[in-house]
């Protein structure tokens, strides 16, 4: 019993970062229909900020505003450079603008920090440990499932209970009826790339401080469990990316415990298989939001 | 009087399959004058560099046959070129060394070695068989789901490859494949692949699977299976696509499940979209541009332009490839060519092109 809690803790701890990672993709999936390849590449060029900024022993609050700021300058400058121009493109033309713009992305991190890795400084306080009836759970652990809390509440009640995010809603809807209502929809984009970016600040912060270190190739994997998470739960649903990483979360963590050895290097195989099987049985997602896959 | 045009494939236009025959040998006959021409012009230095296109030029038309014919985008062909890969490895290793290499293969395989053109044919038609298998899963997704769910196969399929140990040596480097890839066996092989592909293209099968791309609800009401239109360029793309990977293979001669990955199927996708994705001679524009690019962004990050030196800087190949990548889709997204095939005709006018 208390092995199953704790494999739960790590699951909840897991699933909420991949809840994060999921949120910022879907909302601007949501909005322009892109899967944004490019998205973990805002995590490498965090990590390597947080490594600039401990060089010169910033303090730890202003380099945690500065992250996020880099990383939501970084959206921002993709999403108005690279995307606009593609709003009214179909979503496959999207998804291959999006591997030129991660190309992009990662071949300047090659050429201005090198090809090897970096080691990601992060305060020491967030090893620390706390014990609860033979259950472990690291400060990082609360950190990440308490940061996910937070920043899905702030994203819901920025949604449901601003005007942008009403305007944000209406255009995900019907984009030219939301012009016509008088929405600024030139705003909409810049602000779905601004929210998306300052997600990655913060996911970025809790994904280097579990692995470590950072190097240019780093995106792949963020990208690909923010990918599973969103097709899980549902393509550009905010409910379906919680859901979606949550339930990534609980798969991996048990599957390690409970598979067979045999099967274990087929991890991320397997959650593919789980990917496959959601696209063809289900294709709307956990969550059930209907959208339109294929345009 | 014989002409030469270009026919589109919107519509009824439908070439003669004859024509893209003539035209296809005459692309071999061409294209090897020109490479050979190139290698006195170049030195023999560059022999590397055309098998490097011949062999691409393999996987891109592979990639092409399936996207050209039912607009489905896929990113896990390197699944099917890893396939193909093994298969010719396993096959053509020489058998006295592969009781070393890899020990616990079936008495048959580890026996017997065979020559190259049966050994193509089996990598192609394996991975073919893997096609079959997952196709009536894939070809029910169109646009993003079938991006990802082909990302997915490729993942599958890469984890499958790191742990069939006894046939793949696992992590470890698969090495002993003979240095096959020549300049007839690549160029024969690219030959024989793009009239397979141009042949599909101007079938009856290659018609209805584009009827389905265009409409598919007005091709289904014309009773037309989307699943079955879609399944055979799926597998006749897992075919090519596996030869192209026992030419991979024998141009690498050593190789790991990370030489079929991510960073490998990206200039695949590139080169499809640069020439024209819905064109097979697009597939050789598009593979040719951008090989001759990598090539020369390659000496540029070495620090050798020409007469020029200067400091190696790495990542400038990438950087290039995606401005170029994202300038490319939005200038002309239907790519150099567009859909456009070059036609041999026997009569006095080629058809008209709008």
């Amino acid at each position: 019993m208390t092995n199953f809690i704790q494999h739960l803790v790590d699951a909840l701890s897991v699933g909420s970062t991949y809840s994060l990672l999921a949120l910022g993709l879907t909302l601007v999936f949501g909005v322009m229909g892109l899967v944004n390849f490019a998205y973990g590449m805002l995590i490498v060029w965090s990590g390597y900020a947080i490594g600039l900024l401990a060089g010169w022993h910033v303090n730890v609050v202003l380099a945690v505003v500065a992250v996020i700021g880099v990383a939501t300058f970084l959206s921002l400058v993709m999403g108005e450079v690279a995307f606009r121009p593609f709003r009214k493109a179909p979503p496959l033309t999207l998804l291959l603008t999006s591997f030129g713009v991660s190309l992009i992305l990662q071949a300047s991190v090659r050429i201005i920090f090198g090809e090897g890795f970096r080691r990601v400084p992060t305060p020491s306080v967030l090893g620390n440990g706390l014990h609860a009836g033979g259950v472990r759970i690291s400060v990082l652990q609360l950190v990440s499932v308490g940061t996910g809390t937070l920043v899905v509440l702030g994203l819901y009640l920025l949604l449901q209970r601003t005007t942008l995010g009403l305007q944000m809603r209406a255009y995900a809807e019907d984009a030219d009826v939301a012009g016509m209502m008088g929405v600024r929809t030139e705003r909409i984009l810049t602000a779905a790339f601004a929210i998306s970016g300052v997600i990655a600040g913060i996911v970025a912060m809790i994904w280097l401080a579990k692995i470590g270190t950072v190097q240019p190739s780093g995106d792949l994997n963020p990208t690909i469990k923010a990918f599973i998470a969103i097709v899980i739960g549902g393509l550009g649903s905010i409910r379906g990316a919680v859901l979606g990483g949550l339930i990534l979360g609980v798969f991996e963590s048990f599957l390690v415990a409970y598979l067979p050895s045999v099967l274990l290097p087929y991890g991320e195989a397997l959650a593919f298989l789980l990917v496959i099987a959601v696209l063809v049985l289900r294709p709307q997602g956990v969550a059930g939001r209907v959208v339109e896959l294929s345009r | 009087m014989i002409t030469l045009g270009w026919v589109r494939d919107r519509g009824l236009s439908r070439g003669g399959t004859s024509g893209v025959v003539i035209a296809t040998a005459l692309l071999a006959v061409v294209g090897a004058l020109g490479a050979s021409l190139y290698l006195v012009l170049a030195g023999s230095s560059s022999y590397d560099l055309i098998i490097i296109f011949g062999v691409n030029a393999v996987l891109v038309v592979g990639l092409q046959v399936l996207v050209g014919n039912t607009g489905i985008m896929s990113f896990g062909q390197m699944a099917f070129v890893s396939v193909g890969a093994y298969t010719a490895g396993i096959l053509s290793v020489p058998a006295a060394q592969k009781k070393g290499i890899l020990p616990h293969l079936p008495a048959f395989l580890r026996d017997h070695t065979l020559p190259v053109v049966p050994t193509l044919v089996i990598a192609g038609l394996a991975a073919a068989i893997v096609a079959v298998i997952i196709g009536p899963v894939f070809m029910r997704l169109t646009g993003i789901a079938a991006g990802i769910t082909s990302f997915g196969f490729l993942v599958i399929m890469n984890g499958l490859i790191r742990n069939a140990k006894d046939y793949t040596r696992g992590n470890e480097t698969f090495f002993g494949v003979p240095h096959s890839a020549t300049l007839p066996v690549v160029f024969g092989a690219l030959t024989a692949v793009v009239a397979l592909a141009a042949i599909i293209k101007w079938s009856r099968l290659g018609l209805r699977a584009r009827a389905v791309r265009d409409d598919p609800l007005a091709a289904e009401t014309a009773g037309i299976s989307m699943l079955f239109s879609r399944l055979w360029p799926w597998v006749a793309s897992g075919f090519i696509s596996g030869v192209g990977g026992a030419l991979f293979a024998y141009q690498l001669t050593a190789f790991s499940p990370n030489s079929f990955y991510l960073a490998q199927t990206i200039p695949i996708v590139v080169m499809v979209v640069l020439g024209g994705a819905n064109s097979v001679a697009g597939a050789l524009v598009g593979t040719t541009l951008l090989t001759a690019w990598q090539e020369f962004v390659r000496n540029l990050e070495n620090g050798n332009v020409g007469p020029l030196h200067f400091g190696a800087v790495r990542g400038i190949a990438q950087l290039s490839i995606g401005i170029g990548l994202v300038l490319l889709l939005l200038a002309r997204p239907s790519g150099a060519i567009g859909s456009r095939e070059p036609q041999l005709s026997l009569r006095a006018r080629s058809k008209k092109v709008h």
